[in-house]
């Protein structure tokens, strides 16, 4: 561990803020994730491991809180900037993916390489090297709507990689697959941990949490942290 | 560098996603293609028209005299124009021969004119004038409903209905065929015999003078001198036909309005129409770090596409259908003048402020409402927007 990549700071998150139908997602959350740490956020659905994974990753920001990112605090900073940090500093694999269903798989992994001064023959290259890491390569051209749950899975992670993000966020990366397939994207997880990147992944099925390659277990519940286990 | 090589994958990956809703983009395109060429045509002939006119009314005598009778045009003698002769600033007076046909067989009017050195603009013909009895020339119009061509024979039915008949030695191929299409030329003596107009007796009478400053201060004498003509300015025939032009330009500017309306829908429509699947791509690509300017510019070169494509189109497919198919389906506006012209075809006149008009018509409105609701979704938080 080298120091400290991301700092919480009394963070909380309302949805639908002053409506009737407001929602306290989070309250309180205060934690410090270290560089190359691998961090697991567990918890029952519903306690609010999506809407921090969010936040972490810069694609919402907190209500009430300070969240800082390799020392820039992002919570305040305007959307054009929080872009940036987006595409240079975080991939994120969502829980259903959100691939582009109608256009191929090397077209998905492309995707945050458009807006680069990169060409687009090197963008290809890129993309499609990255397929041949996850797998992938030999349906290249498919569309990813003829994927399986495993291989989708797969693809949001080759889309999240390829821009070698500092920081891999997951969430829920093994609700739409079998025991197989999990065991299959833990081993890889766990080759992307040996790189040195930082992994922060939500969920909720034992089978990651108990299989003991975490740092650090952070256990939520109604939207706070209520223990921290780890080495 | 980099930022073109940028703006090349965005307008690549736009172009990309046009095809992917192929279906949706066709039917946008196919519909605004349609209302270009709806406005396109109105602009066109509208155009056209006018500067037929303006072609037609340069060559029209500066002053006309007829004689009114009882309210009515009537026979003029030709005593008269030795009064109007002896007028100052008159240099020349010479007598009209004319008159409407009414052809039964092909349900048309014609106007046939005898031929004089009043008649003056007809310059490009193929053959010759008529030079004696028995010959006649014909505007393309005529030739074209009778089947008719030089060397084949014309045959009219005079006053005391008569088979009288004219060997055709000219068509007017004339560019302005406003002039001439319905016209038949035949020698002064043909006429006065197929009209039975007495001698010393014309039609109407065309004045000549020396400065045309001067017509209407003549025109004024030639009233108060012979109080039973009626002097006709080329001014004024210039008033009737902007009247009559007017009507009919109203008649286009409704449906232009419509068309506008039709068009205004349709894009509110678009507007307040980001489909849930557009939105989160909108979302999923600010997630994998697009810029709302990098989404505004994908936006912006998809509604380009679309709209110039539908553009282009529309305006060549409105060409078409004035100038090449004689403006068809403007026909029910055009029913007055159908009548007149048996066949319709205008000299296409492009006039470029009109197709920057509708340059600014169709693509700026179209790219402004696609482009607003896609901004609305890509300042919103990815999360916001994806989950919709
Ligand atoms: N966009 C949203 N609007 C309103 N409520 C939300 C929204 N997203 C999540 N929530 C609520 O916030 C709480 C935490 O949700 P979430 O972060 O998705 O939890 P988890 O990922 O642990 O299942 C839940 O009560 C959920 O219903
Ligand atoms: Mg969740």
């Amino acid at each position: 561990m080298k120091g400290v990549l991301i700092e919480i700071e009394g963070v909380s998150k309302l949805y639908n803020q002053g409506m009737p139908d407001e929602v306290r997602a989070l309250t309180g959350i205060t934690m410090q994730i270290m560089k190359g740490e691998v961090v697991i956020l567990k918890g029952p659905s519903g306690s609010g491991k999506t809407t921090l994974l969010s936040l972490i990753g810069c694609m919402a920001r907190p209500t009430e809180g300070r969240i800082v990112v390799k020392g820039r605090a992002v919570s305040r900073l305007p959307e054009r900037f929080l872009t940036d940090i987006r595409r240079k500093t975080f991939g994120f694999v969502f829980q259903e993916f959100n691939l582009i269903m109608d256009i191929t798989l090397i077209e998905n992994v492309m995707l945050p390489l458009y807006p680069t001064g990169m060409r687009y023959s090197e963008i290809r290259l890129r993309a499609s090297s990255m397929l041949d890491r996850f797998g992938l390569s030999e349906k290249a051209d498919h569309l990813a709507r003829s994927l399986s749950g495993g291989q989708k899975q797969r693809l949001a992670i080759a889309r999240a990689m390829v821009n070698d993000p500092e920081i891999l966020l997951l969430d829920e990366p093994t609700a739409h697959l079998d025991a197989g397939c999990s065991e299959e994207l833990l081993n890889m997880l766990s080759s992307l941990r040996d790189d040195g990147r930082t992994i922060i992944i939500a969920t909720h099925d034992p089978l990651v949490y108990e299989r003991g390659f975490a740092d650090r277990i952070f256990e939520m519940r109604d939207g706070m942290i209520r223990g921290v286990s780890g080495r | 560098m980099d930022q073109m090589i940028r703006h090349s994958k965005i307008l690549d990956f736009a172009i990309m996603s046009i095809f992917r809703r192929r279906l949706k983009n066709l039917s946008i395109v196919i519909v605004f293609t349609l209302l270009t060429a709806i406005l396109s045509s109105i602009l066109f002939f509208t155009h056209s028209f006018k500067m037929e006119a303006v072609g037609l009314l340069a060559d029209a005598p500066e002053l006309i005299v007829q004689r009114v009778s009882g309210g009515r045009h009537a026979l003029i003698a030709e005593d008269y124009m030795e009064v109007i002769r002896g007028f100052y600033g008159v240099s020349d007076v010479i007598p009209r021969y004319w008159g409407y046909y009414f052809d039964r067989a092909t349900d048309s009017n014609y106007t046939v004119m005898g031929i004089n050195r009043a008649v003056s603009g007809l310059g490009l013909l193929r053959g010759r004038l008529p030079s004696q009895e028995g010959e006649c020339a014909l505007g393309s119009g005529v030739a074209e409903v009778k089947h008719l061509d030089i060397g084949k024979r014309l045959y009219l039915l005079d006053s005391r209905r008569r088979v009288r008949s004219y060997r055709v030695v000219g068509i007017f191929d004339t560019l302005s065929r406003l002039l001439t299409n319905d016209l038949i030329l035949l020698t002064e003596d043909d006429i006065k015999e197929l009209f039975d107009i007495p001698s010393g007796m014309a039609t109407d009478i065309v004045v000549a003078v020396n400065n045309e400053l001067e017509v209407p201060y003549i025109a004024g004498k030639i009233k108060t001198t012979l109080p039973d003509t009626r002097p006709i300015m080329r001014s004024e025939i210039l008033q009737t036909y902007e009247t009559l032009f007017g009507w009919r330009s109203g008649m286009m500017l409704s449906m232009f309005l419509s068309s506008l309306v039709a068009f205004s829908i349709l894009a509110w429509d678009k507007a307040t129409g980001l489909s849930a699947e557009e939105r989160r791509e909108i979302g999923i690509l600010k997630a994998v770090g697009w810029e709302t300017s990098d989404i505004l510019e994908l936006k912006f070169w998809e509604g380009l596409v679309i709209s110039l494509t539908s553009f282009l189109t529309g305006t060549i497919i409105g060409y078409v259908h004035v100038f090449f198919l004689g403006a068809p389906l403007l026909s029910p506006v055009l029913k007055g003048w159908s009548v007149l012209f048996p066949s319709f075809d205008l000299i296409p006149y492009i006039n470029p402020y009109q197709i920057i008009t509708l340059f600014f018509l169709i693509v700026i409105p179209y790219i402004a409402v696609t482009i607003i609701p896609s901004w609305r979704a890509a300042i919103m938080d990815p999360d916001e927007v994806i989950r919709g």
